[in-house]
């Protein structure tokens, strides 16, 4: 247990010394020079440089002429790819969902906990950005917001504010589904009634400071009255969700089970933000993708993508890898990791990988963690892509993103490295590292020449393909680079 | 010896208590005609005059339909059928047999928990089931000797046999919290230990007569794998073993190849297809396949569903109707005395308006020992009007 | 019209279920008939041998189940079935030394990281599971459909027997003996159902040969079965009886029976020791030494006497006739199998081993081989209640390599995700090499199985079990294309 909690105290430590290194100012122009660059958008460049500047990306390809000025990293032999966007996670919270059912009025700002050895997780597994949204058990849950994994504040970790709305048409726990849709409508035509009171009682104050008397009848008065709202006469109660029917919000609809998606679909459509609509979906609902993809809207799929059924007739376990039924529908999704995952459903890039091993093309399966997710958070001008004009956050790879053996070596967040393995100091304990516990800021260089993994790793990325023969070669190189 | 004396006396004694209270009730004729006969290989011959000695049936002739037999019951479009055999039933000793202090109980005698007077074999009888096997439950690894009864009037039961197979069960109500075995490891490895002992001469005398080969045996298997534990311990006897299982038949059980013959059912609307076919599966690989209807637990209909379902999903009309007669006299070990309509045999007959997988086929008539006992007179009379 | 499209929607329905089946049940009739050819020849990009080998652009020749060849000019005779798809690579079958098989009529383990409740939802009818929680009985029974009024309920015995435990945790736990803690009499074969879907998901993870493991609820437990896990039923058990298996640490004392807690305070024959470590290690030490005395023709008395059934089996451990596998995860617990095992002379394998990266020095001086796994972070499946699981790190499994300790790796109870083959791409990024990590999970294991002269490598004389994949084999984004077992193809997902 003591064990446990000095490993976290590390990792707070380490994390703050990072979350410090933000504040410090950055350079302003930076290249990253001779790596493989995936750009998602676009064509793959195998060797190229990406510049930043105050960062953005200023330029990236082949041949990008470097500034003087410019602090150049060498990445040859890496590979650079957008930092991987975690599209709807509840892990940054305490508590995931409030028991009471209607909570518009929540924020996650108040709740999520910038010290979560989740948001050094994500960090390390090349995530930069993450949207911090109330779990699924719930009716309608509070405002999410989208974050990167460095900062020591809310505020500092904020990327954007106030992006969406929670809304779950699966039933809260110990419900039902037609007690949830109840509450559902119950709310929205609540909110009316609330509009209409609001509009009369707002009319007949502008009577009064007029101080004359013109008998009109009720729905005029409403009618008039609606003009002179203004946007904070509302209560919080009821201000997000005027928001929402307005579509100046998103909103992330759960759905659990195939049946649920017509519903979400027509609450979407009768009350307004069907535009602004994101699916949230479970494994089951795969079975209404003709319907999803009429709907063009923007699809997030659970952390679980195997379905398993039992079959009617048979009763054999049938499996769906939920994916490749919306890779075939040509339905564009977002895929997210799995936090209960013991060690690969954890990474994004794995997830995406096993989109490939099940049969959806390798460019489906990147875009599902970059671009589309950054569309689905209406957020695809600053990033999901390497493009330029976009937010430098850059992973920088040590080989191919969705090669398992492929390690995060550097992680950019706006244009500043924000991790490196070689100073990760939880994962060098979980390598056995046992001085790394101890090891102040002082001590990096000693590290540099010990990292057990590093060495070890590069064994393994070059020794797996081949054999024993491949083996003598990298005790060659590893000689000739203690050598030099 | 002691079989043939608790034979006789328990059969004199219904001679001279129920029995003759039903002789003064109805009018017993010696002969039925009949439409259709079934016969032994389970197909249907034409009209029958299908004469009784005393309570056995005294000859089967052809037999024309258009003249008045005189003296003679007489059902035009009838289809006789031997009263039906439900072999795992529990109709009069329902929750008197599930004693589970001991393991092994090769003791316990089925016969001793049934109340011979229970109404629920009126009941019965109204559905065309004459005659039972009624097991021990399936508490324990070794759960005792079932009994073998049949009908013998309107409200008694007879016993045919109280010494029947020796009942071994497997599954989840063998294992117990408060006494060895606990799982099905221990079962087995614990049943193990009983056949060894009994080859070696040790344990009860049923248990060392079934070892010898002289004593059939029931395993009631809950799951596949059940199945395969029992094939395993039992190996060396499996030709005397017969197996009540009622699980799916994921592939053919290859542990059954060399079993006596396999009890499946009730089978029920709600099964799933692979459970429905095992009948027809197995029935198809030559094994004897009997169908089971564990009345009261479920209907008494229940042998009749389950024989009109296996044969939806795959057995053979002649087999599903051999299925619930004479294939269970054959596992009880009383063919000889019930199961098929031979000369010779009891006279328990029951006489359906179509063949009895149709489900829509009425029961007209039942005749135990020569003698109607279902409908009564009053009903029969008033059913007549009403078809005319 | 309309029958003419009746019909045809009928014969695509069977085509669907005979596909269905092909995939779905190996050992069923339709795939042994299918795979039956008596020669299979397989053509791969890269073929590795299993034994640190490697053939470039070669073949494996089958015949009758048997490799008869391997190398890059190997022909086959006509009418043989061929295996030839792009990018192939050839492994062995995968071997799983530790695999616990779901072993119960329910699925009572936690299934990877679902659950029970889910994987309930899987196996039967939504409807089924929303009558679990209370039955009909009163009971938490599963199956209190019908039965008669004042009669107790015909599956759980419910009031005359205390009601199963909640379904879903260990409802029916066919393969937890609970009269004793020193069991070594009984077979795990005996609770592991043949049919279970356990198998088809093991096969179509490249995993073609299993121990099938007891549970660790016992001291002393039960003998585990070596078995394929696809294949013909007839041939599916390699080995009926084969190790027994101890349990060190704090799982005898809590999993299974209730050893501490009498089921509403009634003191029942359950209610035993071992409740603590020392417990387990007395019992342990009682048992073999009582079976030394039994062999000296002494009494037996006292408390915690193994029960009869069992000496038999404790005096062949005793004499190396049966061999004995110790789970241990903790360095206590590890170095106190150690001390017992000296104590008797005994010899064993270390299962599990979590920590033991700290007794490396012990378990090399007692050349104690070690089925290490599965690998993890943050504990998965049934580990996640344990308090044994905390110092697991990332690099144990390369260091016990490193320090030349036979390690053979294991998924345990985990299967598709973290499956054997993602074990083994776990350990692949820890730092192992490809062909130590291969080696782990085919020729390590199929040696400490004692079964290497069968299977274990693709060499002339074992049996064709062995895995086509698609990309470099344990990828992230490779799979097993084709698996065989015995020269049957047992799972098939090329595109047809």
């Amino acid at each position: 247990m003591t064990a446990m909690k000095r490993i976290m105290w590390c990792g707070v430590i380490a994390f703050m010394l990072n979350g410090s290194a933000v504040s410090a100012s950055p350079p302003a122009k930076l290249a990253l020079q001779g790596g493989r660059i995936i750009p998602v958008v676009g064509e793959d460049i195998a060797v190229g440089t990406i510049l930043i500047e105050n960062g953005k990306i200023a330029a990236i390809g082949k041949d990008v002429e470097i500034p003087y000025d410019a602090m150049v990293v060498d990445v040859s032999g890496q590979v650079l790819f957008p930092g991987m966007v975690d599209v709807h996670s509840s892990r940054g919270l305490d508590i995931r969902n409030e028991p009471l059912p209607v909570t518009p009025f929540l924020d996650v700002y108040d709740a999520f906990d910038p010290s979560k050895l989740y948001f050094e997780d994500a960090l390390r597994d090349g995530v930069t950005s993450i949207h911090v949204i109330v779990a699924n058990n719930c009716v309608i849950g509070g405002l999410s917001r989208v974050v990167h994994p460095i900062g020591i504040t809310p505020d500092e970790m904020t990327q954007d504010v106030h992006t969406s709305l929670k809304l779950s048409i699966a039933p809260k726990r110990r419900s039902d589904r037609m007690v949830q849709m109840a509450t559902l409508r119950e709310t929205f035509l609540e909110l009316s009634d609330y509009l209409e009171d609001l509009a009369e009682t707002k009319y007949e104050e502008s009577l009064e400071d007029k101080d004359e008397k013109i008998d009109v009848g009720p729905d005029e008065a409403i009618e008039r009255g609606r003009k002179l709202i203004r946007s904070d006469d509302y209560d919080d109660k009821h201000a997000n969700l005027v928001k929402l029917t307005r579509g100046k919000l998103g909103a992330f609809v759960y759905c659990e089970t195939g049946g649920d998606v017509s519903r979400a679909i027509k609450l979407a459509k009768d009350n307004g933000f069907f535009d602004r609509m994101t699916f949230v979906l479970g494994a089951a609902c795969y079975k209404a993708a003709a319907e999803i993809k009429a709907s063009k809207r923007p699809v997030v799929l659970g952390p679980e993508l195997i379905y398993r059924e039992r079959n009617a007739i048979t009763g054999e376990m049938t499996e769906t890898f939920v994916p490749e039924v919306f890779a075939d529908a040509r339905i564009k999704f977002s895929l997210l990791p799995n936090p209960n995952g013991s060690l690969g459903e954890r990474y994004l890039n794995y997830q995406a990988a096993r989109c490939v091993r099940n049969g959806v093309t390798r460019k489906k399966a990147l875009s599902s963690i970059t671009i589309n997710p950054a569309k689905a958070l209406g957020m695809k001008d600053r990033i999901g892509s390497l493009e330029v004009g976009k937010i430098a956050n850059i992973v920088v790879f040590s080989g191919d993103p969705l090669d398992f053996n492929s390690w995060v070596d550097q992680v950019y967040v706006n244009g500043i490295r924000a991790y490196s393995r070689e100073t990760d100091v939880r994962l060098n304990r979980l390598f056995g590292d046992e001085t790394s516990e101890t090891q102040s800021e002082d001590d990096k260089d000693k590290i540099d020449e010990e990292v057990p993994a590093k060495d070890a790793v590069e064994k393994a990325k070059s020794a797996a393909p081949v054999g024993d023969k491949i083996d003598a070669e990298t005790k060659g190189t590893d000689e000739s680079k203690q050598g030099s | 010896m002691v079989r043939e004396v608790s034979y006789v006396v328990v059969f004199v004694s219904l001679m001279f208590s129920g029995a003759s209270r039903s002789f003064a009730e109805e009018s017993s004729r010696p002969s039925i005609v009949v439409g259709r006969v079934m016969k032994a290989d389970g197909t249907f011959s034409g009209s029958m005059r299908i004469a009784f000695d005393g309570p056995n049936i005294k000859s089967i002739q052809p037999a024309l339909l258009d003249v008045e037999w005189p003296g003679a019951d007489q059902y035009d479009s009838g289809v006789a059928v031997p009263g039906l055999f439900d072999v795992y039933s529990e109709v009069g000793a329902m929750g008197s047999r599930d004693e589970n202090s001991y393991a092994v109980d090769a003791a316990a005698n089925a016969v001793d928990a049934i109340d011979i007077y229970h109404r629920q074999i009126q009941q019965a009888l109204a559905h065309g089931v004459t005659s039972m096997l009624i097991a021990p439950a399936s508490v324990n690894i070794v759960a005792g000797a079932a009994a073998v009864v049949r009908a013998s009037g309107r409200h008694g039961i007879e016993v045919l046999r109280d010494d029947g197979p020796l009942v071994f069960a497997f599954g989840a109500g063998v294992y117990q919290r408060d006494r060895e075995p606990t799982s099905r490891m221990g079962a087995a490895a614990m049943l193990r230990r009983i056949t060894a002992d009994a080859n070696d001469g040790r344990g009860h005398q049923r248990l060392q007569a079934f070892v010898k080969g002289t004593m059939n045996a029931l395993a009631v298997c809950q799951s596949p794998q059940d199945v395969t534990v029992a094939a395993n311990a039992l190996r060396d006897n499996l030709g005397h073993v017969t197996f009540v299982h009622t699980s799916d038949v994921h592939d053919l059980s290859f542990e059954m190849e060399a079993a006596r013959a396999v009890v499946v059912g009730p089978l029920t609307f709600d099964m799933s297809s692979r459970t429905l076919s095992a009948a027809g599966e197995w029935s198809k690989a030559g094994l004897k396949v009997a169908l089971a209807g564990q009345s009261p637990r479920y209907s008494f209909d229940s042998l009749r569903i389950s024989a009109a379902l296996a044969v939806q999903y795959g057995m053979s009309p002649a087999k599903a109707r051999q299925a619930i007669t004479s294939v269970p006299a054959e596992i009880a070990g009383v063919a000889d005395k019930v199961g098929s309509l031979t000369p010779g045999r009891f006279g328990d007959v029951v006489i359906f308006s179509d063949d009895p997988l149709r489900l829509d086929a009425k029961i007209l008539a039942v005749y135990v020992g020569g003698r109607r006992v279902h409908p009564g007179q009053a009903r029969l009379a008033k059913m007549m009007k009403e078809t005319r | 019209m309309s029958t003419k499209l009746f019909r045809h929607r009928g014969y695509g329905w069977h085509v669907l279920l005979a596909l269905l089946n092909c995939v779905m049940l190996p050992g069923f009739e339709a795939i042994a008939d299918k795979g039956e050819a008596s020669e299979v020849i397989v053509y791969a990009d890269h073929i590795y041998i299993g034994n640190g080998q490697t053939v470039d652009d070669g073949a494996v020749l089958i015949r009758n189940g048997e490799i008869v060849a391997v190398g890059t000019d190997v022909k086959s005779a006509k009418g043989a079935t061929v295996v030839r798809i792009k990018d192939a690579s050839v492994t062995p079958g995968l071997i799983d030394a530790n695999a616990a098989i779901e072993s119960s009529d329910l699925m009572t383990r936690p299934l990877g990281r679902r659950s029970p409740r889910a994987v309930l939802h899987d196996l039967f009818c939504p409807r089924h599971v929303d009558k679990i929680s209370v039955g009909c009985c009163g009971s938490r029974c599963s199956r209190s459909l019908q039965h008669a009024n004042g009669e107790a309920c015909r599956e759980c015995g419910f009031p005359n027997a205390a009601p199963p435990l909640e379904v879903g945790n260990r409802s029916w736990p066919t393969d937890v003996e609970n009269s004793s803690e020193v069991i070594p009499h009984t077979r795990v074969l005996d609770a592991i159902n043949l049919r279970s879907p356990d198998f088809a998901r093991l096969a179509k993870g490249g995993v073609t040969t299993v121990f099938a493991a007891p549970d660790s609820s016992a001291v002393i437990g039960s003998r585990g079965a070596i078995l394929r896990t696809a294949g013909p039923m007839k041939e599916r058990v390699v080995r009926a009886e084969d190790a027994v298996k101890a349990t060190m640490g704090t799982e005898p004392s809590w999993r299974g029976g209730r050893n501490q807690m009498p089921w509403r305070s009634r003191v029942t024959f359950l209610t035993r020791r071992p409740t603590t470590r020392m417990g387990v290690a007395w019992i342990f030490r009682k048992a073999f030494y009582d079976s030394i005395l039994h062999d000296k023709g002494k009494e037996l008395g006292g408390a915690d006497t193994p029960p009869r059934a069992s000496l038999g089996a404790l005096h062949q451990i005793l004499a190396g006739e049966i061999p004995l596998r110790i789970q241990a995860r903790q360095q206590h617990d590890i170095l106190t199998a150690c001390r017992l095992a000296k104590e008797f002379g005994l010899s064993f394998i270390l299962e599990e081993g979590t920590e033991s990266h700290k007794c490396l020095d012990e378990i090399q001086a007692q050349k104690v081989p070690v089925i290490f796994g599965p690998l993890y972070i943050d504990a998965p499946g049934s580990r996640r209640f344990s308090t044994e699981v905390g110092g697991s790190l990332l690099h144990t499994f390369q260091r016990l390599l490193e320090h030349g300790v036979p390690t053979a790796l294991t998924a345990n109870e985990l299967r598709d995700e973290d499956g054997l083959a993602r074990q083994a791409m776990y350990a692949l990024k820890m730092g192992v090499s490809f062909n130590e990590v291969l080696r782990a999970v085919t020729q390590t294991p199929s040696r400490l199985l004692r079964i290497d002269k069968e299977v274990g490598t693709l060499e002339k004389g074992k049996r064709g079990d062995l895995i086509v994949w698609q990309g470099r084999p344990f990828d992230a984004d490779a799979r097993p294309v084709v698996v065989m077992s015995g020269g049957r193809i047992v799972v098939d997902k090329r595109p047809s």
